[in-house]
């Protein structure tokens, strides 16, 4: 019991590291600061291989099965719906120039959005169950 | 639902673990079912039924 609550416990804080990694890097982005491309792609480096890590490490945490992939898709499918809602919402938006964003800017923010949904949808329906 | 997993597994004293094991899945899958927070496909209940060596009508307890 406890030999599976340490890898549970390392495996979320460095997610969330992860997730507030590529949202710092989707705002650096959105600022226009030149540098951006450099830092998302060092960011996306570093969830490559903390992710490679972790699996190797950790085996039988990124071990699946059909509950995982079950509600897995279901996490997908919710973050999906929300980036959808919020693409279009900039499209209406942009269009009307409610708001003013480039289209790096907006791309950033859908990546960021998709990221973190998928994060928190993940763990919630995880968490949650399907029943 | 409600399952009678956690009764039978203590029968044939089986761990949360083996079961996992013996049907292919994550313990974590085994720990939802026997909580019945999770709907199994007909292929994992019929493996788990196996397991305990019961049917799934027994095993699984639904609320008429």
């Amino acid at each position: 019991m406890e030999k599976n609550k340490k890898p549970k416990k390392i495996a979320f804080r460095v997610t969330a590291i992860i997730a507030f990694i590529v949202i710092l890097m989707g705002m650096v982005l959105a600022s226009g600061i030149s540098e951006a491309s450099v830092s998302v792609a060092s960011a996306i480096i570093l969830v490559l291989l903390v992710s490679i890590f972790l699996r190797y490490k950790f085996p039988e945490r990124y071990q699946k099965d059909e509950r995982t992939k079950k509600l897995g898709a279901y996490a997908l499918a919710a973050s999906w719906m929300i980036s959808f809602i919020l693409a279009g919402t900039l499209f209406w938006a942009l269009d009307a120039k409610v708001i003013v964003l480039s289209g790096t800017q907006s791309a950033g923010l859908i990546f960021a959005v998709m990221a973190f949904t998928m994060i928190i949808f993940q763990g919630y329906f995880l968490h949650k169950g399907d029943a | 639902m409600k399952t009678r997993i956690k009764e039978l597994r203590a029968r044939y004293n089986l761990t949360q673990e083996d079961l996992a094991k013996k049907v292919g899945v994550r313990r974590e899958t085994i720990v939802f079912l026997e909580k019945g927070k999770y709907n199994p496909s007909l292929k994992l209940a019929r493996a788990v039924a196996k397991a305990l060596q019961t049917s799934i009508d027994e095993l699984f307890l639904f609320d008429e």
